[in-house]
């Protein structure tokens, strides 16, 4: 008896994704042919095996590793609540002399002799700041629009 | 009656939103099985270990994505672009070496195959071995497949190809590894 059945269709057929009728007719076939019913044994013992096979794993000490670099990318420092002005400075990249000019609109607030922040009034401030700036800009689109249309 | 655990759209979400544990829950659903993935197409354990920290940094500071398929697989998508520039850097800095005159390259001699004499004792060790000697597009889509437990239009969805070369590709993987191993049991390998 000479056999047709090539390597992928069985290996189709032993995940049962032929169209039924190839299926059944393969089902048929095998029962008739040692080679074939060879080949699907190969082919389960492989499948098998595979899943056995245990997986790759990370180390802990790469794990441990990665949580403190994944930390700083979803854990970015949080301002604390009361700020200095020296932290005002750094958390706007300006100097801190040109902090003391702007302390009256945050406002600051004393404490004996030392000026503090509260950090909701300096979220406030930047977020009428970046208001302020697009307006102006905006403003200032719309007046160049009408300079070249003049 | 018991709560719903939370599918990973949801973490994701919430991580969006500027929850960091729900991120931490996330690390630990994915780390697992995607650092099996990338150690499955790349070499050695610290190039394993540089794109799993790659690709989790790219998800954590994608805080804009938008949905457009699963997580998973976009999670996997990234892992594995990652793993292939690495391959590719991997494979150039091989040929510079190779070039000069003043390296000696211990490259793999691709004829050789695995080493059959140490895995023919350990059927998991054969396995991993006949894995590597696979095609790696072949071997991708299976690791996705068997291990993974990916369907094919989401393996398909990861590789930006049709399902059916999907299918072909996972296919041909079995077929050798069936014929590698059926190899090794009837003593072919000695």
């Amino acid at each position: 008896m000479t056999c047709n059945t090539d390597d992928e269709e069985l290996a189709d057929y032993s995940l049962g994704e032929l169209a039924p009728v190839r299926q059944t007719a393969i089902t048929a076939h095998v029962q008739a042919c040692p080679a074939c019913r060879q080949r699907l044994v190969e082919l389960a013992h492989a499948d098998a095996l595979l899943q056995a096979t245990p997986r790759y794993e990370p180390g802990d000490a790469m794990v441990l590793e990665l949580r403190r670099s994944l930390a700083e990318v979803v854990r970015p420092a949080r301002l604390p609540q009361v700020l200095s002005p020296n932290q005002v400075a750094e958390f706007l990249a300006i100097p801190l002399e040109d902090v003391y000019d702007i302390l009256p609109d945050i406002p600051a607030f004393r404490i004996g002799l030392r000026v503090r922040v509260r950090r909701e009034k300096l979220l406030a401030w930047v977020e009428a700041q970046e208001r302020s700036y697009a307006h102006a800009s905006a403003a200032s689109w719309v007046q160049r629009g009408k300079a070249v249309v003049a | 009656m018991p709560a719903q655990p939370l599918t990973d759209d949801d973490l994701f979400a919430l991580y969006q939103a500027g929850d960091s544990d729900a991120f931490d829950m996330l690390f630990d659903r994915f780390r697992k099985p995607v650092y099996h993935y990338v150690r499955s197409l790349l070499p050695c354990d610290s190039d394993a270990e540089e794109v799993l920290q790659d690709t989790f940094i790219a998800v954590a500071k994608a805080t804009g994505y938008e949905a457009r398929g699963k997580l998973k697989s976009w999670i996997y998508q990234i892992a594995r672009n990652r793993s292939l520039n690495r391959l590719r850097t991997l494979r150039t800095r091989a040929a510079i070496l190779a070039k000069c005159e003043f390296c000696v390259v211990d490259a793999p001699d691709p004829a050789s195959g695995p080493d059959r004499n140490s895995a023919n004792r350990d059927e998991h060790a054969y396995v991993r071995a006949a894995l590597e000697e696979l095609p790696l597009a072949q071997r991708d889509a299976l690791v996705l497949f068997a291990y993974e437990g990916l369907r094919y239009e989401d393996i398909a969805a990861i590789h930006g190809c049709p399902i059916n070369t999907v299918k072909t590709h996972i296919r041909r993987a079995r077929i050798s590894l069936a014929k590698a191993l059926a190899a090794v049991n009837s003593g072919d390998s000695r």
